[in-house]
């Protein structure tokens, strides 16, 4: 310990703030006085190991925070089963759900048309009695045939209503691609049975009238006319369409 | 701890030296080096706890260069902490004395590479002891200590905070602390050699 200088004195003079002459003095007696030479070096020693004190708590701390939050990602990116609420699956299931049913919607809608349903139907085949208890006209014979220009010549020929000839007409019209024409033979022939009150081709008519007006575009008739199959087990053609055909033509109301 | 932007090599250097905002600087490089150097130590027989204590050494180290005005920028903060934490890796291991064939390699090359840095680390033991006797100050000293010499807020300002009765009350106290630390750093056996080293220098 030296008895000239305080530590005032000294931090004065590591600091540039000593007088001049004291100064002067100072690196005098440093030059022969190794206590204290010591002294000012301890002293810049205390004063730099109290800086790097503070540097070194600030260092740790960033430190400390930055492993820490490395950490929690690392385990993050490792949990992928985190803590789901059950409002959350809800909402996810419906999404996905909602998402599955627009995608059907979609597909539905974009590949549904008039054919995807008259496709399937069946084209209608003259009976064939076993016994030949009855003779086979011209007309079915020239239907069985698919001869078509016979048919046309029979059906000018055909000057009274008959329910069999006008029927195969109206099938042969449908072969042919003339839906309306097709349509107006079925209905009339309907219409004969409510005024006669029978009920011959009753079953064919609502059957083939399906495809009259699904190729015409009429899909509201052609929905009340399959429906009316669909809602009586004991029609003909009652297992002809699947619950799949009323979505359809459901789809085919919001497209036409 | 996320940065709004990253600062500049001379941004963070900046901050560092004039103290503004150490915080943000010091976060940066811990963001952007870390893994570099945690990466060095895992490849050359060091673990996760030899880096974490290590990297700590090398932020000292860097940050003592950069107050001193001994690092400006010549190189690039990256390869600057690079070099530090090796050397200062190849030091540890020779104290561990298990010092592979392989780490003798980088011995040899820390000798033609990094004298500077070598003295720089031999300096930073030497504080590390100072840093010590430090932490071993009372409360309050430690805190008139910080606030004058690291934050270099003025005698009022420390005054108010620390409710000194007055200005001569606290500067009597600083001059007390500071002259406690002076003679235990003098009389530190681990500080001998430093200070015979310095009076035959000077």
């Amino acid at each position: 310990m030296n008895n000239r200088y305080l530590i005032e004195d000294l931090e004065a003079y590591l600091d540039g703030l000593m007088e001049a002459e004291k100064a002067e003095q100072l690196v005098e007696d440093l030059k022969v006085d190794s206590a204290l030479k010591l002294e000012l070096e301890a002293l810049k020693l205390a004063r730099e190991g109290v800086q790097m004190a503070a540097w070194k708590e600030m260092i740790r701390k960033s430190q400390s925070e930055f492993l820490n939050e490395r950490n929690s990602s690392a385990i993050e990116s490792e949990t992928p089963t985190r803590s789901i609420s059950p409002f959350t699956w809800v909402s996810r299931i419906a999404a996905s759900l909602t998402l599955l049913l627009a995608g059907v919607f979609a597909v539905l809608f974009f590949s549904t048309s008039p054919e995807s349903i008259t496709s399937k139907h069946l084209d209608y085949q003259i009976p064939v009695m076993r016994s030949g208890e009855f003779e086979i006209s011209s007309l079915e014979e020239a239907y069985q045939k698919k001869d078509f220009e016979t048919i046309n010549k029979l059906a000018s020929e055909i000057d009274s209503y008959d329910a069999k000839a006008y029927f195969i007409l109206s099938m042969a019209y449908l072969d042919q691609s003339q839906p309306e024409s097709a349509e107006n033979l079925l209905l009339e022939i309907e219409e004969r049975n409510n005024s006669n009150q029978s009920k011959e081709f009753a079953d064919q008519i609502d059957y083939y009238l399906v495809k009259a007006y699904l190729e015409q575009k009429k899909i509201s008739d052609a929905k009340t006319r399959m429906e009316k199959i669909q809602n009586d087990p004991q029609h003909t053609y009652f297992k002809n369409f699947s619950s799949w055909d009323r979505l359809k033509m459901t789809v085919l109301e919001w497209k036409y | 701890m996320k940065l709004n932007r990253n600062l500049t090599d001379q941004e963070l250097l900046e901050q560092i030296r004039s103290k503004s905002n150490p915080n943000q600087a010091i976060s940066q490089l811990y963001e952007q080096h870390y893994g570099v150097l945690e990466n060095y130590i895992l490849r050359n027989s060091g673990n996760q706890d030899d880096a974490a204590d290590l990297i700590q050494e090398v932020m000292l180290v860097f940050v003592r260069l950069v107050t001193q005005g001994k690092f400006r920028g010549e190189a690039s903060i990256k390869s600057f902490l690079y070099s530090i934490c090796k050397n200062l890796w190849i030091s540890e291991l020779r104290k561990r004395k298990s010092m592979s064939a392989r780490n003798e390699r980088y011995e040899m090359e820390k000798d033609e590479m990094d004298l500077d840095i070598s003295e720089e680390i031999s300096r930073n033991e030497n504080l590390r002891f100072v840093m010590d006797l430090f932490e071993k100050l009372g409360e309050k000293c430690k805190q008139v200590l910080t606030l004058f010499y690291f934050e270099e807020l003025p005698m009022k300002e420390i005054c108010e905070k620390l409710e000194f009765s007055s200005e001569q009350v606290l500067r009597n106290k600083k001059y007390k602390c500071l002259q406690s630390l002076t003679d235990q750093v003098k009389s530190s056996p681990s500080l001998q050699t430093h200070l015979q080293k310095a009076l035959r220098h000077e």
